[in-house]
């Protein structure tokens, strides 16, 4: 492992209390993270991921605003990157403003204005990864609750296609598997049960561990529907899975209490993918005719649940908003990003606390190639190699506070902990200035 | 702020100050109504044979917050029917039943409303809640908090810790900058966090040893000790059910029972969902001349109606076991979203039909409610906005409480058995103008105990709405499409000083102020109550206790009102 | 289909601790690329394409290819090959979304076999994306 807790041999000078992890949708709220001078030296309670985001934040830095791609790049002052990027901007008839998982609300607000103004489209990372989710809660609505309840009460955890271990790893210690909370005293109350295609870290804890052939999430869980419904299923095996071993699920389902399904993007990204999930949704929901059953999606990056609740609130679109008619609008298929990067539509790439260089697929891509991009990071990303102008931006939740919203939608304000490199502003202040001046309402 | 306005030869209705359609002036400064002004450098308005009113002031609307917000992510569908372009001074937005932030400010401030309440927000998600109210233009804003199903509450009234659950009621009203003090189906709540429910008010709560006539008891009590502007606002349990008048009557009587009236008193919120009679749904009856007589006879209950609109719309409530009975019986769309510690909620899309019996009988109800109870200062105009309809059906609403004439019009397409079971076809009452502003305006203000707003005397807040319709060449009984056009679209909507809105058109885009109650109970009370309080909570919550307050900075013109309790 | 030293599994990509670890601290360092490059399969299949344990293998899909080190895993069943998200894995998932916005970054059918190429390089997948050269 990469990342220690590396306890210097000075004092700690500073002690921040209660802090809320950046790196994923748990956003666990008890950190404590020791400063020394302008450093953070150690991170308390984090998990491996959370921590090595803290302790390495400052390798790979982006501290100057850059020109150019790659090794053609030079440093340039704020204003002069902003000029060209105002420049760019000005002169381009769509622009896709994409990103958003690892910044604050307010930023992701000053993007939809930007968007806005400029008659662009906006999406956010979540479309690749609980976008399935969003589409089955437009179908049908989501049944689900805050992890709390969970705490609380949840006699049966399910985790289908989801690895909490690597993913979320203090997942099952803060809110589910092992948390104690008013009604559940900790692990021995609880029957937990794994669903995936191959034996995770996750499946070694579990009661019950199914495995399920790669691609039949949908069959498995229709399966499991007739089953609740007290159906005759008249074969064998589904999906890889004895229907003995589905009949043993579903009597759990039935005789829990409080279950709940936490669901991730073994569900989403696989075939069927929002199909899959509206089986899940209609699973819980025969569920909840015989008990209390709820869903949870596993969602990944820090904010990217916070970037779903702004875009909802101003334009009614959780993601993938084309205001190019001058509302929103919103067509899945046609306003996500891959679609229009892959059709190759936009004329300029504009990308916010995220690297879509990496985790898009390389054929849609491959249209930067063609149009400038503009990156906002803290760190030099392989989106930031390669884009026209890329600007330096301070950590949110490290450097910024700001406000962010956990996987179950519940708020949080993310602290400041320690100041910004010289120079460098919050990706609010840089958003800002570019509004100001392209014209758009502050 | 902008400069001073002077506002020339309006027929004035301004209730509180007992102006009934009076020809005058109305001068304004600094963002206040003032005895006169130098017109020199002054806007002048004209508003020779205009309705000039206080600017609307709505008790309970579903505008903000993690619920709303699932309604919109819930119904693409309804975005895509109403939707507003960008303009030069406004963003664009969309939505039917649940528009979107920046369109709901501009909505409200068209129809020449100012302030609106967010109806209930659970304390977990009240940040939630403060940012989309951010985000809402023009009107001043506020939410009630809600306490009905809340752990600590009920633990502490349970405990006959009754000046316990005060002082964490106030900390609760502080922490998240809340302004009252809201019960969701007491008890019911909590039980669905069982997949259970709590019908009528000695029920027993599963484990926590209190039933729900004692939650609301206990709260009001708190409400008094905390001496809090407004009275508890209450959603009764059974609500949405046939039969439950009688929960309703119950727990309006519980109050008078218990401490005979005096300073304890008791708001029963969008009461045409709880004011059903019938055993089942085909024998359902309207239950609102029960309720009209007991509100008739007594001074301690105020209602607001929550009218419901043949539209289609999208009911929300923390009431999450009544949103699951509305899904099994509409199999549509049904989202859940329970709340630790604290509430529950759930939103489900419906279809008010005039051809359907229940549909029928609902749209009866809220109107009889509204003309069977005497007094008009004990009612305020609601639609429960999205549940009975959006709150841009207001202007019909007023119309058909002006005109029996309009309300006969609706009935002669609606279901004929169901109006066999109402008595709205025998009410001749036609509202006043007076009436409107009062029950608009004036009341909701009152109840809310927002002293410089629902009135035009010297002092209040330069919130004025102004309608192209001359009450004295109108008669609303006949002519109610002009009063409903006039109302729909304000000629201006002065909004503390400032000129929102001309001709139905929004011409400014400002931010209104975020008012909240700053309960006065002491620090090292509060601290200490806490202390105890810490390791349950961080035992039942998964946050700590120190992220959950909101910081006033997150509030844009952040408005607390101190008040002083008697602790 | 599938003969000796050419296999026909079903891709799956996925967070693991590694690639979760390395990704913050900087994805052009090389705990990142060895955690992106790196795929997981069972012992039975690695034997089937004929490369030992720790050996290499190229992946091709209708999109693209790329050259990985695989290692043996009994965790993972027979016919699946695990690989880390990240821009490696990214050039064989198709940009087609099937109308849901989302590409199918999870059972996508691909080919193995044994490769006598280096692991894909990192930064050179990145420069050719951003037409850098």
């Amino acid at each position: 492992m990469i990342a220690s807790s590396i306890i210097e041999e000075e004092a700690v000078e500073r002690t921040v209390e209660d802090v809320v992890c950046t790196f994923c949708g748990c956003c666990c709220d008890d950190l404590i993270v020791s400063v020394k001078g302008n450093r953070i030296v150690d991170v308390r309670n984090a998990c491996a991921l959370g921590l090595s985001k803290f302790l390495h934040m400052n390798e790979n830095r982006l501290l100057k605003p850059k020109i150019g791609r790659s090794t053609s790049a030079k440093d340039v002052s704020l204003s002069e990157a902003v000029d060209v990027v105002v420049d760019l901007l000005k002169n381009s008839c769509y622009p896709l403003f994409y990103g958003w998982a690892c910044t604050s609300c307010e930023a992701i607000l000053l993007g939809l204005d930007l968007a806005e103004a400029l008659g662009g489209a906006v999406d956010n990372t979540s479309i690749v990864c609980h976008g399935p989710t969003i589409l089955a809660g437009q179908e049908l609505g989501l049944i689900t609750a805050t992890l709390g309840q969970i705490k609380n009460r949840a006699d049966l955890i399910i985790y289908w296609g989801c690895n909490p271990v690597e993913a979320h790893p203090r997942h099952m210690a803060r809110y589910s598997v092992y948390a104690r909370g008013r009604f559940i005293e900790g692990r021995r109350m609880r029957k937990v049960v794994v669903v995936d295609v191959r034996r995770t870290p996750t499946a070694r804890v579990a009661d019950l561990f199914i495995e399920i052939k790669p691609g039949y999430d949908y069959e498995v869980l229709s399966a499991l529907k007739m089953l609740v419904r007290d159906l005759d299923l008249e074969v064998d095996e589904v999906g890889g899975v004895a229907v003995s071993k589905l009949e043993e699920l579903a009597d759990m389902m039935v005789e829990a209490r409080f279950g709940v399904l936490f669901f991730g993007t073994g569900l989403t990204m696989s075939r069927g993918k929002d199909k899959n999930v509206e089986a899940a949704i209609e699973l819980v929901r025969y569920l909840n005719f015989k008990t209390k059953f709820v869903l949870i999606p596993m969602r990944g990056h820090f904010n990217v649940t916070g970037a779903n609740e702004v875009f909802t609130w101003r334009t009614g679109y959780p993601v993938s908003v084309d205001f190019s008619q001058g509302y929103p609008r919103y067509l899945p298929g046609e306003t996500t990003a891959v679609d229009i990067l892959r059709r190759g539509e936009c004329d300029l790439f504009f990308v916010v606390a995220s690297d879509p260089v990496s985790h898009l697929p390389r054929r849609a891509v491959e249209h930067l190639n063609n149009i400038p991009v503009v990156a906002l990071d803290p760190k030099i990303t392989p989106t930031v190699y390669i884009s026209d102008v890329a600007i330096p931006v301070a950590y949110t939740g490290i450097e910024v506070e700001g406000s962010v919203y956990r996987m179950d939608t519940v708020p949080l304000r993310a602290k400041k902990i320690v100041d910004p490199p010289q120079g460098i502003l919050s990706d609010v202040d840089v958003l800002k200035m570019i509004l100001e001046r392209v014209g758009g309402r502050m | 702020m902008g400069k001073p306005i002077l506002i020339r030869n309006g027929i004035v209705y301004d209730p509180m100050n007992n102006i009934e359609g009076e020809v005058m002036d109305i001068a304004v400064k600094d963002g206040v109504i003032v005895e006169d002004i130098d017109e020199r450098g002054a806007k002048i308005i004209d508003a020779s044979g205009m309705l000039v009113m206080p600017g609307g002031v709505d008790i309970h609307s579903h505008i903000a917050g993690s619920k709303s917000n699932i309604g919109r992510l819930l119904r693409p569908e309804d975005h895509r029917r109403s939707y507003e372009p960008r303009t030069a001074t406004t963003y664009s937005g969309v939505g039917h039943s649940v528009p979107s932030t920046k369109v709901t400010g501009y909505r409200y401030a068209r129809m020449g409303y100012t302030t609106v309440f967010e109806a209930a927000s659970p304390p977990l998600k009240q940040k939630h809640t403060w940012e989309e109210l951010n985000d809402i233009p023009i009107i001043d804003k506020a939410a009630l908090t809600v306490m009905g199903n809340n752990w600590f509450i009920m633990d502490f009234i349970s405990q006959d810790r009754i000046e316990d659950a005060a002082v964490y009621a106030a900390w609760l009203l502080k922490a998240t900058k809340g302004y009252g003090i809201k019960i969701v189906n007491p008890g019911g709540v909590e039980a669905w966090g069982w997949g259970g429910n709590v019908f009528d008010l000695d029920e027993q709560v599963p484990y926590f040893g209190i039933t729900p006539r004692e939650i609301v008891e206990g709260l009001c009590r708190v409400n008094s000790i905390l001496n809090l502007p407004h009275t508890i606002h209450v959603h009764v349990n059974r609500l949405g059910m046939p039969n439950n008048c009688w929960v309703t009557l119950r727990t309006a009587h519980t109050i008078r029972r218990a401490f005979g009236g005096g300073r304890f008193l008791i708001h029963i919120t969008h009461c045409q969902f709880s004011g059903y009679a019938g055993s089942t749904w085909t024998t359902l009856r309207s239950g609102a001349e029960y309720i009209a007589k007991y509100v008739n006879s007594v001074d301690h209950v105020t209602l607001d109606i929550g009218q419901v609109v043949f539209t289609d719309t999208t009911t929300m409530t923390g009431d999450g076991p009544l949103e699951f009975r509305l899904f099994q019986s509409l199999a549509g769309k049904w989202a859940n979203a329970d709340v630790e510690v604290e509430t529950g909620a759930g939103v489900v899309p419906v279809r008010y039909s005039r051809r359907s019996y229940v549909g029928t009988i609902q749209w009866a109800v809220g109107l009889e409610l509204a003309l069977l109870v005497r007094d008009p200062w004990k009612v305020c105009l609601t639609t429960d906005h999205p549940n009975g309809g959006p709150f841009t059906a207001y202007p019909r609403v007023v119309s058909w409480l002006m005109s029996s004439k309009a309300r006969s019009r609706v009935m002669e397409k609606a279901n004929r058995r169901a109006l066999k079971y109402t008595v709205l076809p025998s009410i001749d009452r036609e509202y006043t103008f007076t009436d409107i502003a009062i029950v608009t305006r004036a009341a909701p203000a009152k109840l809310l105990g927002l002293r410089r707003k629902g009135h035009l005397g010297v002092g209040a807040d330069a919130d004025i709405a102004i309608y192209d319709l001359d009450p004295r060449k109108v008669d609303p009984s006949s002519d109610y499409r002009i009063v409903r056009r006039a109302l729909r679209r304000a000629a201006y909507t002065i909004k503390g000083g400032c000129i929102v809105v001309v001709k139905g058109e929004v011409v400014e885009d400002i931010s209104g102020r975020s008012i909240w109650v700053d309960v006065g109970v002491p620090d090292d009370k509060i601290g200490e109550l806490l202390k105890e309080v810490k390791p349950r909570f961080e035992e039942f919550y998964t946050i700590k206790l120190s992220n959950y307050p909101v910081p006033e900075d997150m509030l844009i013109e952040s408005t607390p009102i101190r008040v002083n309790p008697s602790i | 289909m599938s003969g000796k030293g050419r296999l026909k599994v079903v891709l799956i990509t996925g967070r693991s601790v590694k690639q979760g670890v390395s990704k913050d601290v900087s994805k052009f360092f090389d705990e990142y690329s060895e955690a992106i490059t790196t795929c997981e399969m069972n012992p039975a299949d690695i034997e089937v394409i004929g490369v030992p344990n720790g050996g290499y293998i190229d992946i091709v899909s209708p999109y693209g290819s790329i050259t990985v080190q695989v290692k043996s895993s009994s965790d993972i069943p027979r016919g699946v090959l695990f690989i880390p998200y990240g821009i490696a894995v990214n050039t064989l998932i198709p940009p087609d979304t099937e109308g849901t916005g989302i590409p199918r970054s999870k059972g996508l059918e691909v080919f193995v076999t044994p490769s006598n190429k280096r692991v894909s390089d990192v930064r050179s997948l990145i420069e050719s994306i951003g037409g850098v050269r």
